[in-house]
Formats: C-alpha cells, structure tokens, sequence
C-alpha cells in the first residue's frame, strides 16, 4: 500500500495531540523528576537537595512498605485472578456450552462499576458488626464470632485484593477468550487422530497457544496493580473504619505507592518528597516489567511450558 | 461418548453459574439494599426489595445535591471523549498514511508513553494546573486526557487496515482539501475503531478519581466520583442512601454497555489481539 504524502498536512493532524502532550503530559513528568531532586512548599522558594528526598524515602521506611504492601496485595490478586480467568474463558468458549454471551456478560459486568463504588460497596459488605460477610460466614457456622476485616492489615489486604478480583476478573476473561477463539481448530484436529484427550488439548495446545497474552496480561496486570489507590483509598476515607484520605488503613496496611505520593504532596505540601516516590514508583514498575519479561522468555527457551 | 458430554456440560453451567453469582450478587445486593432505611440493614441480609427507595432517591439527589454532581460527570465526560477521539483520531490517521521525516519518532514517543505509568508526572501536572488557573475548573479534567497515547495507537492500526488508501487518492482527485478528507471520507471509515474509543473515554473520565480529588474543592463542580466520596459527610449514619448513590453512580454505565456492548469490548481487547 502506498503512502500519501502532502508536506505540511501530517503535521497539522499531529499538532493537536502532539501540543496536549507536551503541555500535560512530557513536561510535568520531567518537571516532576527535576523536583524529586528539590525540597519545596509550593510557596517558599525552591531548594536544590540533590537525592536527600529518596535517601528519606528509604530511611523512613514508607517506600519499602507501600512498596511491600503494594506487592503482597498484587501476589493475592494476580495469580488467582489469571487462573480462575483462565479456566473461566476455556469454560464459556467450550462447544459443550450454548449461552456464551449471558455468562461473558454476567462475569465482566463488575468491570462497568466505578472502582470507588465497588471500593464503597464492598467495604459495607465486608463490615464487621453490619457486613453481609460476615452474616453469611456466621450463618454457615464457618465462624462463631464476627472478624473485623478492615482493622487488620492484612486482613485488609484480603479484602482490597478481593474487590479488584471481583472488579478485574471479567476483564481478563475477555482477552482470554479472545485468545481461545483465535487457535485455529486444525491444531486440535490433529491432536484428536492422535487420540489427545480434552485434559491433553487444554494442557498442550491451548495453554502454550494463549502464551503471548498470558505475558500481555501478567505485565498490564503488574502495571495496573503497583498503581492501585482509588479501591484502599476510599475504604478508609469514610465509613467506620475512616482513617483519612492517603492513610492507608490499620497500621498502614494498604498503603500503596500512589497513596505515599499523594500523602507527600497533596497532604504535606512535599513536593519533591512526593515527586521521588513517583520516580521510585515508576522504576520499580520499569524494573517489574522487564523481569518478568526476560522470566517468561527465559521459560520458553527452558522448554517448560 | 454422549452420555459423558451431557455430564461435563452439566458440571460447565454449574461452575459457570456459581461464578455469575459472585461476580452479580453484590450487584443485586446493593439495589436491594438502596431499598432500605439504615435501622432496616442494621438488621440482617434482605433479599426482597424494601420500600425506602424513593425516600433514599430523594436523600441523594434533593438533600446531597447528586443532581448537580450527575450533570457536572456527564457534561466533563462527554467533553473529553468527542475532544479525545478527534485529536487521536487526527493523529492516528496522520500517522498510518502518510510519509514524513518524523513519522518514526512520533510513533516510538506514542509507544513509550503508553509504558509510563499514569501518574508519573501528576504532582507537577496539579501544580501546573493551578499556575494556569485550571484549578477548580473542570478544563482540567477535560482538556489534559484528550491526548491519549493508547487511543492513537490503535486508531493507527485500525486506519491501516480498514482505510484503502485509493478512498484518499479519489477524495484529491475530487479537489476535496485536506481536513475534508478527513472528515467527510476517513471518519466514516473508521467509525468502529472511533466508538470503541469514544466508549472508554467515557468510562476512564467517569472513573476519574484521583485527579478530580486533588484538584477540584468548590462542591458545585463536584463530578459523581467526588460526591460519592464525600456523602458520608452529609450522611454519616444513612447507609440506605450512600448505597442509593453507589447505584445511581454505576447507571450511565450499565446503560452505555446495553447498548454498545461489542463495541466496548472490541476496545478493551484491542490492545492485545491483533486484527
């Protein structure tokens, strides 16, 4: 196909995005990392601290912790949120089932609620005296006495990792299923005259077959989750276990990355506190990313899967 | 062989309905509970509807002032979406047709920052804002997302495959200028790629929640996500009305996923498959 060219015309298409880039996006991210570097109020004049903000950030230990929590809520989410969608997609897509539309709809429909509102929502379900939770737990006689959920840090955790699985799992399925519809049938064709089974085709054909998307999945999963704030955030932002905007719950237990650089920032006028733990953020990110990778490369050529 | 078939699909739709049930359950949970007075959901789970809805409507739209908030959501997300897929558009259209000497290096800072977090560079971006006095001005949710690196991105890939460049070549031949190109044949070329984007433009700015948070304080300007995230100010005891808000908030939604439901999932997907 032959491309058109008009000198000045691709560039007038252009100028739009291109102007809104630089203006809100390229400049503040280099005027962020240039205040990393600097201690300033917003009003007083700007003081030039070389790296002091992410030597503090370190020293004090609230990188490490949002940073840890951040993780630990992504390691209760990620993996079962990939299995079970998974198994979810391979099911909907299967010839044995005939209302694929009603169940791909039912399961992603949590997708389409504001995360907040699935943050609020969730947060009276999981109270601990009126919660639904517990209700039902207690009903069942799985539990005898009612568990405060969100005064625990780590039960807190539980619960931020539940909601986005509740929120998120439709979502993976959609690309799961994509995935499935576009192995083409000849593969399993030639399995069957060897006598494969349904357990064998899914093992060895669909699974390695779903590889790529599976990488796209866990990296934009990773990405998504060390960026988590608005479900934690609220939560505890109202309601009876408030402990305000950017505290992070019970002993700091969901305190996320975003929600330290919000803190520094917006709460304590910190700017370039704030702005080093978005810079610290996003190589952590970089760094996650690219890991997991050169991980998922590194098993191919193993043979593994 | 079609004894066990009926078997598996049986144990399928169960596992299936077992998960439909926990991914709807809350849903159906909250409208019922939007239903009751707070004593009333103090008082055990509900399975039927009560008789508090209008009374919670009322609380919400009338006493909070969610009316104002629900306009103020719609006016900035409809705003951000018809400015975001024309400025994508635009550039993603230049970018699959047509030959220029930086066409490669405005292609690799489109694919780089689609890589950077979302807020890396925010702190100075609310800074900027108030430096600009777009601070308590919802310019500033509306104007900043219409760049978005994602968008132009797949509207390029869309535009390369599904717009003959002949369609083009004709339109010249015609005398039509440039932007009527554009508009009068391209547009209409591309329109499913452009609806898809228009859908989650629409979803990612009715999300908005952070930058709305820090940037925005005076109540009238107020968008749904800050309203919710401020009833329990207005109604720190009324859980009947602060679910009433959770469902009313999730609405336009529902709504727009009725009705363009492939569509929006065509968008979502369009990232990791090709075609």
């Amino acid at each position: 196909m032959k491309n058109l060219s008009k000198k000045s015309t691709p560039y007038l298409f252009m100028a739009p995005y291109f102007i809104l880039f630089i203006l809100f996006s390229l400049l503040p991210i280099l005027f962020t990392l240039y205040m990393s570097l600097n201690e300033w109020d917003g009003y007083s004049e700007i003081k030039f601290v070389g790296l002091s903000n992410y030597v503090r950030m370190f020293e004090n230990g609230d990188f490490v912790l949002s940073l840890k929590n951040t993780a630990i809520i992504m390691l209760l989410l990620i993996p079962i949120q990939l299995i079970l969608a998974i198994i979810i997609a391979y099911m909907i897509n299967s010839k044995l089932v005939v209302h694929k539309e009603i169940f791909k709809t039912a399961i992603f429909a949590p997708y389409l609620t504001i995360p907040i509102a699935a943050g609020l929502l969730w947060s009276f379900f999981f109270d601990g005296t009126a919660g639904t939770i517990n209700y039902v737990l207690q009903g069942l006689h799985i539990i005898e006495e009612p568990i405060e959920w969100l005064a625990d840090p780590f039960l807190a955790k539980i619960v931020v990792a539940a909601i986005m699985l509740w929120r998120y799992l439709g979502y993976c399925v959609l690309f799961f299923m994509a995935g499935f519809i576009s192995i083409p049938e000849e593969l399993y064709e030639a399995a069957r005259v060897d006598g494969a089974r349904a357990w064998h085709n899914f093992w060895h054909i669909s699974i390695p077959m779903i590889k790529p998307i599976t990488v796209y999945m866990v990296i934009t999963s990773m990405i998504g989750g060390f960026q988590t704030f608005d479900e934690p955030n609220i939560i505890y932002t109202q309601g009876n276990y408030q402990t305000g905007p950017y505290s992070g719950g019970p002993d700091q237990g969901v305190l996320t990355m975003v929600m330290l650089m919000g803190r520094g920032a917006f709460q304590n006028t910190q700017y370039g506190y704030g702005s080093a733990v978005a810079y610290g953020m996003f190589v952590v990110i970089a760094v996650f990313s690219f890991m997991s990778l050169k991980f998922m490369n590194w098993r191919e050529k193993d043979g593994t899967i | 062989m079609e004894q066990s078939n009926k078997f598996y699909s049986f144990i399928i739709y169960v596992l299936l309905t077992i998960c439909a049930v926990f991914t709807l359950g809350p849903f159906y949970l909250m409208v019922i509970m939007s239903s009751y007075n707070s004593n009333e959901l103090f008082m055990g789970l509900h399975l039927l509807p009560g008789d508090n809805f209008l009374e919670n409507m009322k609380d919400v739209f009338v006493n909070a002032g969610f009316g104002r908030y629900y306009f103020n959501s719609i006016y900035v997300a409809v705003s951000t979406t018809v400015l975001c897929v024309l400025v994508c558009a635009m550039c993603g259209y230049a970018l699959a047709k047509f030959d220029f000497k930086l066409k490669k290096a405005a292609y690799y800072t489109i694919l780089v920052t689609m890589m950077l977090p979302t807020q890396l560079g925010l702190i100075a971006f609310v800074w900027e804002m108030n430096k600009i006095g777009w601070a308590d001005s919802h310019l500033a949710l509306i104007i900043p997302p219409a760049a978005n690196a994602f968008a132009v991105y797949w509207i390029r890939q869309y535009t390369i495959q599904g717009l003959p460049t002949e369609i083009i070549e004709s339109g010249r031949i015609d005398g039509c200028s440039e932007a009527g190109i554009f508009f009068r044949l391209v547009v209409p070329f591309i329109k499913p790629a452009l609806g898809s984007q228009a859908l989650l433009s629409f979803m990612a700015s009715w999300n908005a929640y952070l930058v709305p948070l820090v940037l925005i304080s005076k109540q009238e300007k107020y968008t749904v996500t800050l309203g919710l995230s401020t009833l329990d100010a207005l109604y720190r005891a009324n859980y009947g009305a602060r679910i009433a808000a959770l469902v009313i908030g999730t609405i336009p939604m529902f709504l727009l996923f009725l009705v363009f439901s492939k569509s929006l999932i065509k968008g979502i997907t369009a990232g990791s498959v090709k075609g």
